[in-house]
């Protein structure tokens, strides 16, 4: 078959439209057609040939115009620089050169000593914060171990009957070492805040507990100065919410506690409510109001100052760090609120705050404690018969403790380190260990981990310890303790802790 | 020196005879042909029915040479009786390319017989190296012995090329024929007729015969980039582009001519070898050059020949398509009407060069050995 369009026009041309040839002159006009097929193969070779290699040619000729342009430049310095040698000003020329050389290695030099002196500032002010922190933790530490008598003693003997006059003294006491406690806990969150370490829990929390705790404490004060203390609950607050008790307790009894401070006839009223937020989220509101000697307008803005208070003479008269209102506000903050202060100088103040409401799936365990009456000498003893071991090196703080549980009707043991704690653990099987952390031999921390990875039964394991920071707290319940006691300890959290104890065990032996 | 050609075709039997030896007195037959009829089952019988006393030499090509015709389709057997040369056979099969020095050795030892002039080789394609091949031959010829031949051929398809001496052709094999005698002329010639374009590269990556990078870039795709759409008959249409190759150390360059290639390691194999740090050029050729090439080789080979075997390499075909046929005219021009002209296209030519006569693989080249007697 012809097909080359060049030879089938020829063929039209001298034959017309209709041709038919013999076979021999078919198969040669197939070798003509052949033979133009390769000259056209040929042609379009050649051409590409032609194109590729003049490609590739000036590639090469760029190539080469590129480095002849670079030998032209090094040429052309060089030969600069022969002039420069055979100029008759070469020698300053030299000495300039030498000069610029001086110079900057003198600028390289002066850098080198500001980084040197910018990074040993960096390591000295990296190390004096972490003094202030350790200055911090054992100062804590170290105030609340004699605190911890202090006040532990003080409480014991209020249950002895005494003479009322002695009485009066060891309360004195004990409120003195409260003060004093309060007064450390302020300082210690301040210097978190300051530092931004403060940080605030989303545990299940049970909001009336909190609420109750914080009246009951400043209760005995608004009595003693013959002030009404009135609490407005609201019935459609859940009972149990997401946030931090610590924190919240914290801020309510420094409003309550202000209150009653800065008020000397009327009462004081705590009322907390269910706001409904426009965008369908709920907050509690905590208004605390008071009938007290007020503030004056000019001074409201600095009331939330850290050391600041409305005026120099309320320090004189009531006393106080200044740093109370400073934190709570804070800490509001921290839980997404603000607080708010309304003021008739003279006739009293409004703090109130909001939060928001985070409801919680799981209960709280002192929602499922029964709550009853407020307990009697030995009374716990026998609604919640427990065996409970106490780990703690210091003598008096062992005293303290078991007088507390002796009085709550429980005979306790003692060890006074962690290796004692393993070996009485292998003799006998405890329900609660009340364990200090830092003890000789073997610390709280080193006796915890141990028992935990061993088998069987375990006492439920609550850390006491004058180490009152929060990293502290984490420290405590990576190492496998189940909770937190924070020193000097006191007979309503140690009883709370026995009650959960006992829930706890018979909760899960029960379900077993 | 007593002639006879004719041609046999498979299921066509033989083609009307040219000359006067009768094939019954023949004792050498030159058998060469394309694989397909040259493996047809009833060729060799029917080629040892023919001539039953003559050794029957048979190559595989990429095309036949019958005086000035190509033959494809048939075996052209060329029959000769020499009148005082004596000749002397030998044939080794190679089974993989290591021992091949020791082939070569071989068949020399087998040819050392007094009076040996000159060596025909006639050598398998595919797995023989013809640079290690000649340099062997050599070492171990006697000096004065000249060798002149060629590596068999397989079409264009590259795939299997066979030799045979007295039984059928198979791949590996090697012949070699050796001439004796005073009375025996000689004459030889090999021109390729091509020239060097383009940019001088260097080769960079390189194993013996294969070649992976020139100038740091896969060979490969020079050639494709050359080639345009002729790329897509790859390895065969590489032959249009030998290679100028000057090995490290050399001043003389030799054509290198592509054997196959592989697509997927990006080799490319060649007749000779190309060793590293060699500067290569392409080369490229026009139909008037490699007919004057041609040409030029009849020149220098020339005498009074009774027979003349022409080794043609298989690119010059490729470029030269249908006339492809003008390179064996300039032959038959230049040594005139009476000497029997025969030969094939083949994977790699041997001929003597230099001034010591060493034979050398040349590619892409008409190689002319010119054969006469005389008293």
């Amino acid at each position: 078959m012809i097909s080359h369009p060049l030879l089938l026009r020829q063929l039209r041309r001298s034959f017309g439209e209709d041709y038919a040839f013999t076979p021999e002159l078919e198969r040669f006009l197939e070798q003509v057609q052949d033979a133009y097929h390769q000259c056209d193969n040929d042609r379009r070779l050649i051409e590409n040939v032609l194109e590729v290699s003049s490609k590739e040619l000036s590639e090469a000729n760029s190539e080469l115009m590129a480095q002849n342009q670079r030998n032209e430049d090094l040429l052309a310095r060089l030969r600069q620089t022969l002039s420069f040698f055979e100029d008759k000003d070469a020698l300053f020329a030299e000495r300039d050169l030498m000069r610029v050389a001086i110079e900057i290695e003198r600028m390289v030099a002066e850098r080198k000593e500001v980084e040197m002196a910018l990074r040993s500032a960096k390591n000295a002010a990296d190390a004096a914060n972490q003094a202030k922190s350790d200055f911090l933790a054992n100062m804590s530490h170290e105030i609340r171990t004699p605190l911890n008598s202090i006040i532990g003693m003080a409480e014991l003997l209020e249950y002895d009957s005494l003479r009322p006059d002695v009485k009066d003294c060891l309360k004195t006491i004990r409120i003195s070492g409260d003060v004093l406690l309060s007064l450390i806990n302020d300082i210690l969150d301040f210097s978190k805040i300051e530092a931004g370490q403060i940080e605030i829990e989303k545990a299940p929390m049970d909001l009336k507990m909190v609420v109750d705790e914080s009246v009951n404490i400043v209760s005995s004060m608004a009595s003693e100065k013959a002030l009404a203390l009135e609490l407005i609950y609201d019935r459609n607050l859940p009972e149990a919410i997401l946030g931090d008790p610590i924190r919240v307790r914290q801020v309510l009894l420094n409003l309550l506690m202000n209150a009653v401070k800065f008020t000397e006839r009327g009462k004081i009223s705590l009322a907390v409510r269910l706001l409904n937020n426009e965008g369908g989220s709920s907050l509690v509101n905590f208004v605390v109001k008071d009938t007290g000697i007020g503030i004056a307008p000019d001074q409201k803005e600095r009331l939330f100052k850290l050391f600041s208070q409305a005026d120099v003479s309320i320090t004189r008269r009531y006393g106080g760090t200044g740093l109370g209102l400073a934190i709570s506000q804070k800490l509001v903050q921290l839980m997404g609120g603000e607080i708010i202060v309304e003021s008739v100088y003279g006739e009293g103040a409004t703090f109130q705050f909001s939060i928001p409401v985070l409801h919680s799936d799981k209960p709280t365990v002192s929602q499922n404690l029964k709550s009853g009456p407020p307990l009697e000498n030995f009374a716990l003893g026998k609604l919640c018969p427990l065996k409970i071991l106490i780990a703690e090196d210091n003598k008096v703080n062992q005293q303290v403790i078991q007088l507390i549980l002796h009085r709550l009707g429980y005979e306790t043991v003692i060890a006074s380190n962690g290796q004692e704690v393993l070996n009485l653990l292998d003799q006998d099987a405890f329900d609660l260990l009340l364990m200090d952390i830092q003890m000789p031999v073997l610390s709280g921390l080193e006796a915890t981990r141990i028992i935990k990875e061993r088998s069987g039964p375990k006492p439920r394991i609550i850390a006491l310890t004058a180490n009152a920071t929060r990293e502290y707290r984490s420290i405590c319940l990576e190492a496998g303790m189940d909770d937190y006691l924070a020193k000097p300890v006191r007979r309503d959290r140690l009883a709370t802790v026995i009650e959960e104890t006992f829930f706890l065990k018979n909760g899960s032996s029960a379900k077993g | 020196m007593k002639l006879l050609q004719c041609s046999f075709t498979p299921g066509n039997a033989w083609s009307e005879p040219k000359g006067l030896l009768n094939p019954k007195d023949a004792s050498l037959v030159f058998a060469f042909g394309q694989r397909a009829p040259l493996s047809h089952p009833e060729s060799f019988a029917a080629l040892r029915t023919r001539f039953p006393t003559a050794r029957i030499v048979l190559v595989s090509t990429a095309g036949s040479f019958s005086d000035t015709v190509i033959e494809d389709a048939s075996i052209v057997c060329t029959a000769v009786s020499f009148d005082h040369i004596k000749t002397v056979f030998a044939m080794e099969r190679l089974v993989s390319s290591e021992g091949l020095v020791d082939t070569c050795n071989k068949l020399a030892a087998s040819l050392s017989v007094p009076g040996l002039r000159h060596v025909l080789i006639f050598s398998d394609g595919s797995i023989v190296n013809g640079t290690t091949l000649s340099e062997a031959f050599n070492e171990s010829l006697p000096s004065g012995v000249t060798m002149s031949g060629g590596l068999a051929g397989d079409g264009f398809d590259f795939v299997k090329t066979l030799v045979g001496l007295d039984q059928p052709a198979a791949p590996g094999v090697i012949v070699a024929i050796g001439l004796c005698g005073s009375s025996l002329r000689i004459g030889f010639g090999s021109v390729g007729g091509w020239t060097p374009f383009g940019p001088e590269r260097s080769v960079t990556s390189s194993d013996k015969n294969t070649l992976l990078q020139l100038d740091g870039k896969p060979a490969l795709e020079l050639y494709k980039m050359y080639l345009g759409h002729e790329a897509d008959s790859l390895p065969a249409s590489a032959l249009r582009f030998p290679l100028y190759v000057t090995a490290p150390g050399q001043k003389k360059p030799v054509v290198r001519t592509i054997l196959s290639v592989d697509e997927d390691k990006g080799l490319m194999t060649f007749a000779g070898d190309i060793p590293v740090n060699s500067t290569a050029q392409l080369m490229r050729s026009s139909y008037e050059d490699l007919i004057a090439g041609a040409e030029h080789a009849a020149v220098a080979a020339r005498q009074e020949a009774e027979l003349v075997l022409c080794v043609s390499c298989v690119g010059r075909r490729i470029v030269l398509g249908q006339r492809v046929e003008e390179e064996l005219e300039g032959v038959r021009a230049t040594f005139g009407n009476n000497p029997v002209l025969t030969g094939f296209y083949s994977y790699g030519e041997l001929a003597p060069s230099g001034h010591d006569l060493k034979c050398q693989l040349h590619n892409q080249t008409m190689t002319i050995t010119s054969i006469s007697e005389r008293e």
